[in-house]
């Protein structure tokens, strides 16, 4: 495990900022900002861009992933189900849920695709 | 009105276990939706489940809800309709509960026709114990328990509801939470049985009917000129010449149902009624079978 994955239902980190904000480039006042896409580079680094049969990608080429992930998810369809963005066997999905909304990142394990951290992220108002 | 009322449902509903882009997220949000616009609050509403990945939907509707045994949340659906008629009463499963081990119970509710609507979130496999075949599965479908290809062909819930007389059949696609949302809405105005087969994919054991799968395949019959939804026939062709890959309203049909058919079937809820007797004639009664 890579990522400090937080449980269903969990509280909101520290520090997350809603999609809104963050695209905004705003950080929630007097935390430690957990910005989406810095969480997903991570999330495409850690996974070594998928099945780990694959070169690890630089930071650089992580980063413009997970911003075109996180660009692509922000400016869904809404009328749309799910909202979904995926590169390299990497998985996200940003979720409705009580309080806010979560982003969770999956990957391909060569039989399904295994949740391996989640982000919840607050309502934007 | 009807934003309050979404607010109201998720503030009572619980976290879910679901995994992220679970087909079903899409069925709750668009009941509740569907519950909201036709002004129906939470408590005037309940929800009987039975087992499986679904059989989570009461717990995350927030409404009132019953969680029963597998297979069989339609009895219970249907007792608490004809005991509480007040209520807006929703069965919802998968199609493993309601297709294999509630077959049964489906087609006997479908020719009762009392007035509930069931939903059952169709993914073609087994989710809850990680991926087998189940009775929608089509045939030559690879999982754990057919590794060879399922030897079986689906069940047809569709031509069974029509068959069965139903009188509001429907389809559904998690991946289009507005249409679903409509057809909820339609299916719980409608005075009977109503059944809604909904395409709600398995993201994590289904690697073939995905999200994409489906959208490619689904004929919206929203889209479709001159289909006529209160033709049972035309729908039975409908469905077979598309095998079964159809969303939208296929078939209604305006019936009474099972409490107008029932001779002195009262006017008030059975729950409102006075049912105390005098010890004496309980006495009577209870003599009367000795």
């Amino acid at each position: 495990m890579w990522l400090n994955a937080s449980p269903p239902g969990a509280a909101v980190p520290p520090g997350a900022v809603s999609p809104k904000d963050a695209a905004r480039g705003a950080a929630s006042p007097g935390t430690t900002p957990v910005e989406p896409v810095t969480w997903m580079t991570e999330a495409v680094r850690g996974s070594a861009g998928g099945r780990g049969d694959r070169p690890r990608l630089s930071a650089d080429s992580a980063r413009r992933l997970a911003r075109a992930c996180w660009s692509e998810l922000t400016n869904h369809d809404p009328n749309v189900f799910p909202v979904q963005a995926e590169r390299r066997g990497v998985r996200f999905y940003l979720q409705e849920e009580r309080g806010g909304q979560r982003l969770s990142a999956l990957v391909w394990d060569g039989f399904q695709w295994r949740t391996v951290g989640s982000l919840r992220l607050p309502a934007s108002d | 009105m009807a934003v309050n009322l979404v607010t109201e449902y998720k503030e009572h509903a619980q976290s879910s276990t679901w995994c992220p882009g679970c087909g079903d997220f899409a069925v709750v949000a668009a009941m509740q939706k569907a519950l909201a616009a036709l002004e129906l609050p939470p408590h005037q509403v309940v929800a009987v489940t039975g087992i499986g990945c679904s059989g989570k939907f009461n717990y995350y509707l927030g409404a009132n809800g019953f969680n029963s045994l597998h297979g069989r949340s339609l009895p219970v659906a249907q007792a608490i309709k004809i005991a509480n008629r007040d209520l807006t009463v929703i069965a919802a499963g998968g199609d493993g509960d309601g297709y294999g081990i509630g077959i049964g119970h489906f087609l006997h509710a479908v020719r009762r026709n009392v007035d509930i609507t069931y939903v059952v979130m169709d993914n073609h496999i087994y989710g809850l114990t990680t991926g087998q075949t189940s009775p929608t599965s089509k045939k030559g479908f690879v999982t754990k328990t057919t590794p060879y290809g399922a030897a079986e062909y689906p069940i047809r819930p569709l031509e069974l509801a029509l068959a069965g007389g139903a009188g509001f059949v429907a389809q559904g696609f998690s991946g289009d939470p507005k249409q679903l949302a409509e057809i909820m809405k339609q299916a719980v105005q409608h005075k009977g049985f109503s059944l809604i087969n909904v395409y709600s994919p398995c993201v994590t054991f289904n690697h073939e009917e995905t999200y994409e799968w489906w959208r490619q395949n689904l004929v919206n019959l929203d889209q479709e000129q001159g289909y006529d939804a209160t033709d049972r026939t035309a729908a039975f062709r409908y469905v077979y010449e598309h095998n079964g890959l159809l969303r939208g309203v296929i078939f209604r049909e305006e019936r009474r149902d099972y409490q107008s058919e029932l001779p002195g079937y009262a006017a008030e809820a059975l729950v409102r009624q006075d049912l105390s007797q005098p010890v004496k004639d309980r006495a009577e009664l209870l003599a009367a079978f000795m």
